[in-house]
Protein backbone atom coordinates (compact mmCIF):
# COMPACT_ATOMS: atom_id res chain seq x y z
CA UNK A 1 0.00 0.00 0.00
CA UNK A 2 1.40 3.37 -0.97
CA UNK A 3 2.09 6.11 1.55
CA UNK A 4 -0.73 8.22 0.14
CA UNK A 5 -3.14 5.32 0.50
CA UNK A 6 -1.93 4.68 4.05
CA UNK A 7 -2.46 8.33 5.00
CA UNK A 8 -5.88 8.31 3.35
CA UNK A 9 -6.96 5.21 5.23
CA UNK A 10 -5.58 6.61 8.50
CA UNK A 11 -7.60 9.78 8.06
CA UNK A 12 -10.68 7.82 7.00
CA UNK A 13 -10.46 5.66 10.10
CA UNK A 14 -11.13 8.80 12.11
CA UNK A 15 -14.29 9.89 10.35
CA UNK A 16 -17.75 8.88 11.50
CA UNK A 17 -19.75 8.28 8.33
CA UNK A 18 -23.50 8.64 8.00
CA UNK A 19 -25.59 5.74 6.76
CA UNK A 20 -27.83 6.59 3.83
CA UNK A 21 -30.40 4.18 2.51
CA UNK A 22 -31.86 4.87 -0.89
CA UNK A 23 -35.11 2.96 -1.16
CA UNK A 24 -37.94 3.22 -3.62
CA UNK A 25 -40.38 4.23 -0.88
CA UNK A 26 -38.14 6.17 1.53
CA UNK A 27 -34.69 7.74 1.62
CA UNK A 28 -33.27 7.36 5.11
CA UNK A 29 -30.34 8.87 6.99
CA UNK A 30 -28.88 7.49 10.20
CA UNK A 31 -25.98 8.88 12.20
CA UNK A 32 -24.81 7.33 15.43
CA UNK A 33 -22.66 4.68 17.00
CA UNK A 34 -22.91 1.12 18.25
CA UNK A 35 -21.18 0.80 21.61
CA UNK A 36 -21.45 -1.81 24.34
CA UNK A 37 -24.40 -3.53 22.71
CA UNK A 38 -26.54 -0.42 22.33
CA UNK A 39 -27.13 2.16 19.65
CA UNK A 40 -26.54 5.81 20.30
CA UNK A 41 -28.48 7.56 17.57
CA UNK A 42 -27.57 11.19 16.96
CA UNK A 43 -29.63 11.83 13.84
CA UNK A 44 -32.31 9.89 12.02
CA UNK A 45 -34.33 11.25 9.14
CA UNK A 46 -36.54 9.89 6.38
CA UNK A 47 -38.02 11.54 3.32
CA UNK A 48 -40.29 10.02 0.64
CA UNK A 49 -38.27 8.70 -2.29
CA UNK A 50 -38.76 10.69 -5.50
CA UNK A 51 -40.05 8.99 -8.62
CA UNK A 52 -36.83 9.49 -10.56
CA UNK A 53 -35.02 6.48 -9.13
CA UNK A 54 -35.46 2.84 -10.15
CA UNK A 55 -33.48 -0.03 -8.71
CA UNK A 56 -33.38 -3.25 -10.66
CA UNK A 57 -30.68 -5.67 -11.71
CA UNK A 58 -32.04 -5.50 -15.26
CA UNK A 59 -30.72 -2.00 -15.98
CA UNK A 60 -27.28 -0.40 -16.06
CA UNK A 61 -28.70 2.83 -14.72
CA UNK A 62 -30.87 3.80 -11.77
CA UNK A 63 -31.19 7.57 -11.82
CA UNK A 64 -33.71 9.14 -14.12
CA UNK A 65 -34.09 12.53 -12.48
CA UNK A 66 -30.94 13.93 -10.91
CA UNK A 67 -32.56 17.07 -9.56
CA UNK A 68 -35.33 15.37 -7.58
CA UNK A 69 -32.93 12.83 -6.08
CA UNK A 70 -30.39 15.48 -5.11
CA UNK A 71 -33.16 17.52 -3.50
CA UNK A 72 -34.40 14.49 -1.56
CA UNK A 73 -30.91 13.57 -0.31
CA UNK A 74 -30.21 17.17 0.69
CA UNK A 75 -33.52 17.33 2.52
CA UNK A 76 -32.28 14.46 4.70
CA UNK A 77 -29.71 16.98 5.96
CA UNK A 78 -32.27 19.77 6.29
CA UNK A 79 -31.42 21.24 2.88
CA UNK A 80 -27.67 21.71 3.20
CA UNK A 81 -25.15 18.89 3.28
CA UNK A 82 -22.40 19.71 5.80
CA UNK A 83 -18.84 19.92 4.50
CA UNK A 84 -16.59 16.88 4.90
CA UNK A 85 -19.52 14.48 4.92
CA UNK A 86 -18.77 10.79 4.50
CA UNK A 87 -21.44 8.18 4.04
CA UNK A 88 -21.93 4.48 3.61
CA UNK A 89 -24.67 3.73 1.12
CA UNK A 90 -27.29 1.02 1.57
CA UNK A 91 -29.21 0.02 -1.53
CA UNK A 92 -32.45 -1.99 -1.71
CA UNK A 93 -31.94 -5.66 -2.44
CA UNK A 94 -33.66 -5.52 -5.83
CA UNK A 95 -30.81 -3.33 -7.12
CA UNK A 96 -28.66 -6.45 -6.98
CA UNK A 97 -28.78 -9.73 -8.77
CA UNK A 98 -28.94 -11.95 -5.69
CA UNK A 99 -28.94 -15.69 -5.36
CA UNK A 100 -27.35 -18.76 -3.86
CA UNK A 101 -25.46 -21.50 -5.67
CA UNK A 102 -25.01 -25.04 -4.47
CA UNK A 103 -21.69 -26.11 -5.97
CA UNK A 104 -19.45 -29.11 -5.62
CA UNK A 105 -16.62 -28.43 -3.19
CA UNK A 106 -14.18 -30.01 -5.68
CA UNK A 107 -15.11 -27.47 -8.34
CA UNK A 108 -14.85 -24.61 -5.85
CA UNK A 109 -11.36 -25.70 -4.85
CA UNK A 110 -10.26 -26.17 -8.48
CA UNK A 111 -11.46 -22.94 -10.10
CA UNK A 112 -14.19 -21.22 -8.11
CA UNK A 113 -14.34 -17.98 -10.09
CA UNK A 114 -14.94 -19.61 -13.46
CA UNK A 115 -17.56 -21.96 -12.03
CA UNK A 116 -19.29 -19.13 -10.22
CA UNK A 117 -19.33 -16.84 -13.21
CA UNK A 118 -20.76 -19.60 -15.37
CA UNK A 119 -23.50 -20.37 -12.88
CA UNK A 120 -24.36 -16.75 -12.15
CA UNK A 121 -24.48 -15.94 -15.85
CA UNK A 122 -27.18 -18.59 -16.23
CA UNK A 123 -29.54 -16.46 -14.12
CA UNK A 124 -28.24 -12.91 -14.55
CA UNK A 125 -30.37 -10.73 -16.83
CA UNK A 126 -27.35 -8.91 -18.31
CA UNK A 127 -23.89 -10.07 -19.42
CA UNK A 128 -21.73 -10.71 -16.39
CA UNK A 129 -19.17 -8.10 -17.49
CA UNK A 130 -21.81 -5.45 -16.69
CA UNK A 131 -21.70 -6.39 -12.99
CA UNK A 132 -19.37 -6.34 -10.07
CA UNK A 133 -19.79 -9.81 -8.60
CA UNK A 134 -19.31 -10.52 -4.90
CA UNK A 135 -19.76 -13.89 -3.25
CA UNK A 136 -18.89 -15.82 -0.16
CA UNK A 137 -18.21 -19.52 0.20
CA UNK A 138 -20.72 -20.37 2.88
CA UNK A 139 -22.05 -23.47 4.56
CA UNK A 140 -20.52 -26.77 3.49
CA UNK A 141 -22.79 -29.84 3.46
CA UNK A 142 -21.45 -33.17 2.32
CA UNK A 143 -19.27 -32.57 -0.73
CA UNK A 144 -21.07 -29.39 -1.70
CA UNK A 145 -21.05 -25.79 -0.51
CA UNK A 146 -23.63 -23.04 -0.55
CA UNK A 147 -22.35 -19.86 -2.15
CA UNK A 148 -24.50 -16.76 -1.69
CA UNK A 149 -23.67 -14.22 -4.39
CA UNK A 150 -24.60 -10.66 -5.11
CA UNK A 151 -23.96 -8.65 -8.28
CA UNK A 152 -24.43 -4.93 -8.87
CA UNK A 153 -24.30 -3.13 -12.20
CA UNK A 154 -21.07 -1.20 -12.77
CA UNK A 155 -23.10 1.54 -14.40
CA UNK A 156 -25.24 1.96 -11.27
CA UNK A 157 -22.17 2.21 -9.03
CA UNK A 158 -20.59 4.85 -11.29
CA UNK A 159 -23.83 6.78 -11.45
CA UNK A 160 -24.28 6.79 -7.67
CA UNK A 161 -20.66 7.76 -7.03
CA UNK A 162 -21.00 10.69 -9.42
CA UNK A 163 -24.29 11.75 -7.86
CA UNK A 164 -22.92 11.78 -4.31
CA UNK A 165 -19.69 13.46 -5.43
CA UNK A 166 -21.82 16.24 -6.89
CA UNK A 167 -23.71 16.67 -3.62
CA UNK A 168 -20.46 16.79 -1.63
CA UNK A 169 -20.78 13.43 0.09
CA UNK A 170 -17.83 11.05 -0.10
CA UNK A 171 -18.92 7.42 -0.23
CA UNK A 172 -17.01 4.87 1.81
CA UNK A 173 -19.11 1.80 1.20
CA UNK A 174 -21.97 0.44 -0.91
CA UNK A 175 -23.76 -2.63 0.41
CA UNK A 176 -27.13 -4.34 -0.01
CA UNK A 177 -29.79 -3.90 2.64
CA UNK A 178 -30.17 -7.58 3.62
CA UNK A 179 -26.64 -7.66 5.08
CA UNK A 180 -27.75 -5.36 7.91
CA UNK A 181 -30.99 -7.24 8.57
CA UNK A 182 -29.25 -10.61 8.77
CA UNK A 183 -26.44 -9.31 10.98
CA UNK A 184 -28.89 -7.61 13.31
CA UNK A 185 -30.96 -10.76 13.69
CA UNK A 186 -27.85 -12.74 14.57
CA UNK A 187 -27.12 -10.14 17.25
CA UNK A 188 -30.58 -10.12 18.84
CA UNK A 189 -31.60 -13.76 18.37
CA UNK A 190 -32.86 -14.76 21.80
CA UNK A 191 -32.85 -18.52 21.23
CA UNK A 192 -30.04 -19.39 18.81
CA UNK A 193 -30.35 -22.95 17.65
CA UNK A 194 -28.83 -25.22 14.97
CA UNK A 195 -32.22 -25.32 13.24
CA UNK A 196 -32.47 -22.65 10.55
CA UNK A 197 -35.04 -19.90 10.31
CA UNK A 198 -36.33 -17.81 7.44
CA UNK A 199 -35.83 -14.05 7.39
CA UNK A 200 -38.48 -12.56 5.12
CA UNK A 201 -38.03 -8.88 4.36
CA UNK A 202 -41.07 -7.46 2.58
CA UNK A 203 -39.61 -4.47 0.76
CA UNK A 204 -41.45 -1.94 -1.34
CA UNK A 205 -40.67 -3.53 -4.72
CA UNK A 206 -39.15 -6.89 -3.83
CA UNK A 207 -39.03 -9.42 -1.05
CA UNK A 208 -35.80 -10.89 0.22
CA UNK A 209 -35.83 -14.31 1.80
CA UNK A 210 -32.81 -15.47 3.72
CA UNK A 211 -32.24 -18.80 5.44
CA UNK A 212 -30.19 -18.13 8.54
CA UNK A 213 -28.54 -20.42 11.03
CA UNK A 214 -26.79 -19.66 14.27
CA UNK A 215 -23.57 -19.00 12.28
CA UNK A 216 -25.15 -16.48 9.92
CA UNK A 217 -26.90 -16.33 6.58
CA UNK A 218 -26.80 -19.57 4.59
CA UNK A 219 -29.00 -18.78 1.61
CA UNK A 220 -30.39 -15.62 0.10
CA UNK A 221 -33.04 -15.33 -2.61
CA UNK A 222 -35.00 -12.43 -4.05
CA UNK A 223 -38.64 -12.37 -5.11
CA UNK A 224 -39.67 -9.53 -7.38
CA UNK A 225 -42.95 -8.99 -5.59
CA UNK A 226 -43.17 -6.33 -2.94
CA UNK A 227 -45.45 -4.18 -0.83
CA UNK A 228 -46.00 -1.90 -3.80
CA UNK A 229 -47.60 -4.74 -5.81
CA UNK A 230 -50.09 -5.49 -3.06
CA UNK A 231 -50.87 -1.79 -2.53
CA UNK A 232 -51.36 -1.25 -6.27
CA UNK A 233 -53.65 -4.29 -6.53
CA UNK A 234 -55.80 -3.06 -3.67
CA UNK A 235 -55.74 0.50 -4.93
CA UNK A 236 -56.86 -0.58 -8.39
CA UNK A 237 -59.55 -2.87 -7.01
CA UNK A 238 -60.98 -0.43 -4.48
CA UNK A 239 -60.20 2.73 -6.48
CA UNK A 240 -58.38 4.19 -3.49
CA UNK A 241 -55.18 6.19 -3.63
CA UNK A 242 -52.06 4.09 -2.98
CA UNK A 243 -51.54 5.84 0.38
CA UNK A 244 -55.10 5.05 1.45
CA UNK A 245 -54.75 1.48 0.22
CA UNK A 246 -51.52 1.07 2.23
CA UNK A 247 -53.20 2.48 5.30
CA UNK A 248 -56.17 0.14 4.78
CA UNK A 249 -53.97 -2.97 4.59
CA UNK A 250 -52.26 -1.95 7.77
CA UNK A 251 -55.31 -1.11 9.81
CA UNK A 252 -58.46 -2.61 8.28
CA UNK A 253 -59.54 -6.16 8.87
CA UNK A 254 -58.65 -7.45 5.43
CA UNK A 255 -56.94 -10.49 6.87
CA UNK A 256 -58.98 -12.16 9.59
CA UNK A 257 -57.53 -13.30 12.86
CA UNK A 258 -57.84 -16.81 11.44
CA UNK A 259 -57.17 -16.39 7.73
CA UNK A 260 -57.93 -20.04 7.01
CA UNK A 261 -61.63 -19.48 7.70
CA UNK A 262 -63.95 -19.60 4.71
CA UNK A 263 -65.13 -16.11 5.61
CA UNK A 264 -61.73 -14.82 4.61
CA UNK A 265 -62.40 -15.38 0.93
CA UNK A 266 -65.60 -13.37 1.17
CA UNK A 267 -63.78 -10.13 2.00
CA UNK A 268 -63.61 -8.16 -1.27
CA UNK A 269 -60.28 -6.50 -0.54
CA UNK A 270 -58.75 -9.89 0.12
CA UNK A 271 -59.64 -11.00 -3.39
CA UNK A 272 -57.57 -8.13 -4.74
CA UNK A 273 -54.61 -9.16 -2.63
CA UNK A 274 -54.95 -12.92 -2.90
CA UNK A 275 -52.71 -13.36 -5.91
CA UNK A 276 -49.90 -11.30 -4.32
CA UNK A 277 -50.20 -13.17 -1.02
CA UNK A 278 -50.26 -16.44 -2.93
CA UNK A 279 -47.06 -15.55 -4.79
CA UNK A 280 -45.30 -14.73 -1.54
CA UNK A 281 -46.42 -17.91 0.15
CA UNK A 282 -45.56 -20.14 -2.80
CA UNK A 283 -42.13 -18.59 -3.28
CA UNK A 284 -41.36 -18.74 0.42
CA UNK A 285 -42.52 -22.36 0.59
CA UNK A 286 -40.48 -23.19 -2.51
CA UNK A 287 -37.31 -21.68 -1.08
CA UNK A 288 -37.77 -23.50 2.23
CA UNK A 289 -38.33 -26.77 0.39
CA UNK A 290 -35.38 -26.19 -1.93
CA UNK A 291 -33.06 -25.50 0.97
CA UNK A 292 -34.29 -28.52 2.91
CA UNK A 293 -33.78 -30.70 -0.18
CA UNK A 294 -30.26 -29.43 -0.82
CA UNK A 295 -29.22 -29.40 2.83
CA UNK A 296 -30.85 -32.40 4.55
CA UNK A 297 -29.52 -31.29 7.95
CA UNK A 298 -31.72 -28.17 7.72
CA UNK A 299 -35.02 -29.99 7.27
CA UNK A 300 -36.52 -28.58 10.48
CA UNK A 301 -37.17 -24.86 10.50
CA UNK A 302 -37.49 -22.88 13.72
CA UNK A 303 -39.62 -19.98 12.59
CA UNK A 304 -40.13 -17.22 10.07
CA UNK A 305 -39.13 -13.65 10.95
CA UNK A 306 -40.94 -10.87 9.09
CA UNK A 307 -39.49 -7.42 8.52
CA UNK A 308 -40.06 -4.51 6.14
CA UNK A 309 -43.24 -2.59 5.38
CA UNK A 310 -45.35 -5.71 4.82
CA UNK A 311 -44.56 -7.06 8.27
CA UNK A 312 -46.74 -4.34 9.76
CA UNK A 313 -49.90 -5.47 7.99
CA UNK A 314 -52.61 -6.62 10.26
CA UNK A 315 -52.71 -10.44 10.62
CA UNK A 316 -50.21 -10.99 7.80
CA UNK A 317 -48.05 -12.99 10.24
CA UNK A 318 -51.03 -15.25 10.94
CA UNK A 319 -51.60 -15.76 7.21
CA UNK A 320 -48.00 -16.95 6.77
CA UNK A 321 -48.05 -19.07 9.92
CA UNK A 322 -51.33 -20.81 9.10
CA UNK A 323 -50.35 -21.55 5.51
CA UNK A 324 -46.81 -22.78 6.13
CA UNK A 325 -47.28 -24.36 9.54
CA UNK A 326 -44.39 -22.50 11.12
CA UNK A 327 -44.36 -20.00 13.94
CA UNK A 328 -44.02 -16.45 12.65
CA UNK A 329 -42.65 -13.47 14.53
CA UNK A 330 -42.08 -9.87 13.60
CA UNK A 331 -38.54 -8.52 13.70
CA UNK A 332 -39.77 -5.31 15.27
CA UNK A 333 -41.42 -7.13 18.19
CA UNK A 334 -38.21 -9.06 18.93
CA UNK A 335 -36.23 -5.81 18.94
CA UNK A 336 -38.91 -4.34 21.18
CA UNK A 337 -37.61 -1.93 23.76
CA UNK A 338 -34.14 -1.75 22.21
CA UNK A 339 -35.61 -0.12 19.12
CA UNK A 340 -37.72 2.22 21.23
CA UNK A 341 -34.83 3.26 23.43
CA UNK A 342 -32.51 3.74 20.41
CA UNK A 343 -34.97 6.20 18.88
CA UNK A 344 -36.08 7.80 22.15
CA UNK A 345 -36.78 11.46 21.51
CA UNK A 346 -36.33 11.09 17.75
CA UNK A 347 -39.41 11.29 15.57
CA UNK A 348 -38.95 9.89 12.07
CA UNK A 349 -41.38 9.63 9.21
CA UNK A 350 -42.39 6.11 8.28
CA UNK A 351 -41.59 4.78 11.75
CA UNK A 352 -38.44 3.53 13.45
CA UNK A 353 -38.96 -0.05 12.20
CA UNK A 354 -37.92 1.12 8.73
CA UNK A 355 -34.40 1.70 10.13
CA UNK A 356 -33.87 -1.96 11.05
CA UNK A 357 -31.45 -2.69 8.15
CA UNK A 358 -29.59 0.56 8.87
CA UNK A 359 -29.22 -0.35 12.55
CA UNK A 360 -27.65 -3.63 11.44
CA UNK A 361 -25.22 -1.80 9.17
CA UNK A 362 -24.38 0.68 11.91
CA UNK A 363 -23.46 -2.30 14.07
CA UNK A 364 -21.31 -3.80 11.29
CA UNK A 365 -19.52 -0.54 10.41
CA UNK A 366 -18.98 -1.50 6.77
CA UNK A 367 -16.73 1.53 6.16
CA UNK A 368 -13.89 0.03 8.18
CA UNK A 369 -10.90 -0.91 6.05
CA UNK A 370 -10.39 -4.36 7.53
CA UNK A 371 -13.77 -5.30 6.17
CA UNK A 372 -12.63 -4.37 2.67
CA UNK A 373 -9.45 -6.32 3.21
CA UNK A 374 -11.45 -9.38 4.11
CA UNK A 375 -13.56 -8.84 1.04
CA UNK A 376 -10.39 -8.71 -1.09
CA UNK A 377 -9.17 -11.90 0.54
CA UNK A 378 -12.43 -13.60 -0.28
CA UNK B 1 -21.38 -13.65 5.71
CA UNK B 2 -21.96 -9.90 5.61
CA UNK B 3 -18.35 -8.93 5.03
CA UNK B 4 -17.96 -10.04 1.44
CA UNK B 5 -20.58 -7.90 -0.23
CA UNK B 6 -18.79 -4.55 -0.43
CA UNK B 7 -19.28 -2.95 -3.82
CA UNK B 8 -17.36 0.29 -3.55
CA UNK B 9 -13.99 -0.06 -5.23
CA UNK B 10 -11.06 0.57 -2.94
CA UNK B 11 -9.70 3.38 -5.14
CA UNK B 12 -12.96 5.25 -4.64
CA UNK B 13 -12.26 5.65 -0.92
CA UNK B 14 -10.88 9.17 -0.80
CA UNK B 15 -10.49 12.00 1.62
CA UNK B 16 -13.00 14.69 0.85
CA UNK B 17 -11.16 17.98 0.90
CA UNK B 18 -13.32 20.31 -1.16
CA UNK B 19 -11.76 23.60 -2.25
CA UNK B 20 -11.38 25.40 1.01
CA UNK B 21 -8.99 22.88 2.53
CA UNK B 22 -6.24 23.26 -0.16
CA UNK B 23 -6.63 27.05 -0.04
CA UNK B 24 -6.33 26.99 3.73
CA UNK B 25 -3.30 24.72 3.45
CA UNK B 26 -1.59 27.04 0.94
CA UNK B 27 -2.38 30.13 3.01
CA UNK B 28 -1.08 28.54 6.20
CA UNK B 29 2.07 27.40 4.34
CA UNK B 30 2.74 30.95 3.10
CA UNK B 31 2.17 32.34 6.60
CA UNK B 32 4.47 29.71 8.04
CA UNK B 33 7.25 30.52 5.54
CA UNK B 34 6.94 34.26 6.20
CA UNK B 35 7.01 33.78 9.98
CA UNK B 36 9.97 31.40 9.70
CA UNK B 37 11.89 33.91 7.54
CA UNK B 38 11.10 36.73 9.97
CA UNK B 39 12.19 34.65 12.96
CA UNK B 40 15.39 33.64 11.18
CA UNK B 41 16.35 37.22 10.26
CA UNK B 42 15.47 38.42 13.77
CA UNK B 43 17.67 35.73 15.28
CA UNK B 44 20.58 36.66 12.99
CA UNK B 45 20.38 40.37 13.82
CA UNK B 46 20.06 39.58 17.54
CA UNK B 47 23.17 37.40 17.30
CA UNK B 48 25.12 40.16 15.56
CA UNK B 49 24.03 42.69 18.19
CA UNK B 50 25.10 40.29 20.94
CA UNK B 51 28.56 39.82 19.39
CA UNK B 52 29.00 43.60 19.02
CA UNK B 53 28.02 44.29 22.62
CA UNK B 54 30.21 41.42 23.89
CA UNK B 55 33.22 42.93 22.05
CA UNK B 56 32.49 46.36 23.51
CA UNK B 57 32.21 44.83 26.98
CA UNK B 58 35.55 43.02 26.63
CA UNK B 59 37.18 46.24 25.43
CA UNK B 60 35.84 48.19 28.39
CA UNK B 61 36.96 45.40 30.74
CA UNK B 62 40.51 45.70 29.37
CA UNK B 63 40.39 49.45 29.71
CA UNK B 64 39.22 49.20 33.34
CA UNK B 65 42.01 46.70 34.10
CA UNK B 66 44.60 49.04 32.61
CA UNK B 67 43.21 52.00 34.54
CA UNK B 68 43.21 49.97 37.78
CA UNK B 69 46.81 48.91 37.17
CA UNK B 70 47.80 52.52 36.62
CA UNK B 71 46.06 53.58 39.84
CA UNK B 72 47.83 50.97 42.02
CA UNK B 73 51.15 52.03 43.61
CA UNK B 74 54.32 50.01 42.74
CA UNK B 75 54.83 46.77 44.74
CA UNK B 76 58.16 48.02 46.20
CA UNK B 77 56.38 51.04 47.55
CA UNK B 78 53.69 48.83 49.12
CA UNK B 79 56.31 46.56 50.74
CA UNK B 80 58.11 49.60 52.11
CA UNK B 81 54.81 50.92 53.46
CA UNK B 82 54.10 47.59 55.10
CA UNK B 83 57.55 47.51 56.77
CA UNK B 84 57.12 51.00 58.07
CA UNK B 85 53.70 50.18 59.45
CA UNK B 86 55.14 47.13 61.23
CA UNK B 87 58.02 49.17 62.65
CA UNK B 88 55.68 51.88 63.93
CA UNK B 89 53.41 49.31 65.46
CA UNK B 90 56.40 47.68 67.18
CA UNK B 91 57.58 51.03 68.55
CA UNK B 92 54.13 51.83 69.93
CA UNK B 93 52.90 48.51 71.31
CA UNK B 94 56.09 46.47 71.38
CA UNK B 95 57.24 43.53 69.25
CA UNK B 96 54.46 41.28 68.15
CA UNK B 97 54.29 38.15 66.10
CA UNK B 98 51.52 37.75 63.51
CA UNK B 99 50.59 34.09 63.76
CA UNK B 100 48.44 34.46 60.69
CA UNK B 101 51.41 35.54 58.61
CA UNK B 102 53.61 32.86 60.23
CA UNK B 103 51.21 30.05 59.39
CA UNK B 104 50.68 31.47 55.92
CA UNK B 105 54.46 31.31 55.38
CA UNK B 106 54.67 27.80 56.83
CA UNK B 107 51.83 26.61 54.59
CA UNK B 108 53.76 27.86 51.58
CA UNK B 109 57.00 26.31 52.83
CA UNK B 110 55.75 22.86 53.84
CA UNK B 111 55.61 20.31 51.00
CA UNK B 112 52.63 17.96 50.80
CA UNK B 113 54.66 15.11 52.34
CA UNK B 114 55.46 17.12 55.51
CA UNK B 115 53.35 17.78 58.59
CA UNK B 116 54.08 19.82 61.73
CA UNK B 117 54.06 17.49 64.71
CA UNK B 118 54.95 19.96 67.45
CA UNK B 119 55.70 23.71 67.84
CA UNK B 120 57.26 25.25 70.95
CA UNK B 121 59.06 28.31 72.18
CA UNK B 122 62.75 27.82 71.33
CA UNK B 123 63.91 29.88 74.31
CA UNK B 124 61.75 28.32 77.04
CA UNK B 125 61.09 24.92 75.59
CA UNK B 126 57.36 25.36 76.41
CA UNK B 127 54.41 25.50 74.10
CA UNK B 128 53.41 28.90 75.48
CA UNK B 129 54.23 32.15 73.71
CA UNK B 130 54.13 35.78 74.74
CA UNK B 131 53.15 38.43 72.25
CA UNK B 132 56.73 39.18 71.24
CA UNK B 133 58.13 35.65 71.31
CA UNK B 134 59.49 34.98 67.89
CA UNK B 135 61.86 32.05 68.48
CA UNK B 136 60.25 28.86 67.33
CA UNK B 137 61.18 25.20 67.45
CA UNK B 138 59.15 23.01 65.16
CA UNK B 139 59.13 19.25 64.93
CA UNK B 140 58.23 18.23 61.44
CA UNK B 141 57.57 14.71 60.12
CA UNK B 142 58.65 14.39 56.50
CA UNK B 143 58.01 11.32 54.34
CA UNK B 144 61.16 11.26 52.23
CA UNK B 145 64.51 12.92 51.60
CA UNK B 146 63.27 14.99 48.64
CA UNK B 147 60.59 16.53 50.79
CA UNK B 148 63.21 17.23 53.53
CA UNK B 149 65.37 19.05 51.00
CA UNK B 150 62.44 20.98 49.60
CA UNK B 151 61.38 22.02 53.13
CA UNK B 152 64.88 23.26 53.92
CA UNK B 153 65.13 25.12 50.62
CA UNK B 154 61.75 26.81 51.09
CA UNK B 155 62.46 27.90 54.65
CA UNK B 156 65.98 29.11 53.92
CA UNK B 157 64.85 31.33 51.04
CA UNK B 158 61.79 32.64 52.77
CA UNK B 159 61.81 36.26 53.88
CA UNK B 160 61.15 36.68 57.63
CA UNK B 161 62.77 33.35 58.61
CA UNK B 162 66.15 33.91 60.23
CA UNK B 163 68.66 31.85 62.18
CA UNK B 164 67.44 28.66 60.59
CA UNK B 165 68.66 25.45 62.23
CA UNK B 166 67.64 22.25 60.47
CA UNK B 167 68.39 18.99 62.31
CA UNK B 168 67.16 15.52 61.18
CA UNK B 169 66.36 13.40 64.28
CA UNK B 170 65.71 9.93 62.92
CA UNK B 171 62.93 7.83 61.46
CA UNK B 172 59.55 7.30 63.14
CA UNK B 173 56.08 6.21 62.14
CA UNK B 174 53.65 9.11 62.10
CA UNK B 175 49.95 8.60 61.43
CA UNK B 176 50.67 5.11 60.14
CA UNK B 177 53.36 6.20 57.68
CA UNK B 178 57.16 6.00 57.90
CA UNK B 179 58.71 9.43 58.07
CA UNK B 180 61.82 11.32 59.14
CA UNK B 181 61.61 13.67 62.10
CA UNK B 182 63.31 17.01 61.52
CA UNK B 183 63.76 19.64 64.16
CA UNK B 184 63.58 23.16 62.74
CA UNK B 185 64.59 26.15 64.85
CA UNK B 186 64.19 29.67 63.50
CA UNK B 187 63.44 33.21 64.37
CA UNK B 188 60.48 34.88 62.78
CA UNK B 189 60.88 38.55 61.96
CA UNK B 190 58.41 40.77 60.25
CA UNK B 191 58.86 44.14 58.64
CA UNK B 192 62.63 44.23 58.92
Amino acid sequence: MSLTRSITEWLLSRVQPDLIELGTRWFRLLRGTWEDGTWKIKTAAAVPAPRGIIFTSYLTTCIFSDASIVTAIKSLYGGVVPRETYATLILPDQAFHVGTLNLSTVIIKANPIAALEREVQNTAPMPLREYFLRFEVGMQHGNRSLIPFCALSKGVIAELEQLFQGIGIQLLSIQPSFIGTAALWKQIDQNPSPNPLALMHLGNEATTIGIAGNTGLKRIQLINVGVKDAVNSLSKYTEMTPDDAESAIMKELILLDDPTQEAQTEIPAYKALESTFSTWLHKLYGILQLHAAEVPADITYRQIVLSGGGALWRNFDRLVADNLGLSVTRFESVLGSRLTSAFAGIDVRGGAQGFIPLLGHLMLRPWQLDRLDRMAAT
Amino acid sequence: MTTAFEFLQRDSRQIHTGRRAPVAFLASTVVFVIVAWWLSSSASSAQREYARQADALRKRQTEFAEQATAVLPPSGQLDDLEMRLARHNEMMIGRQVSWTRLFSLLEDALPAEAIIVKMENALTGDSTFNAGDNNFRMTVAVENADAVNMLYMNLSTMRGIEGLSFTPKGDVTTQGRASTIVEVVFQFREGD
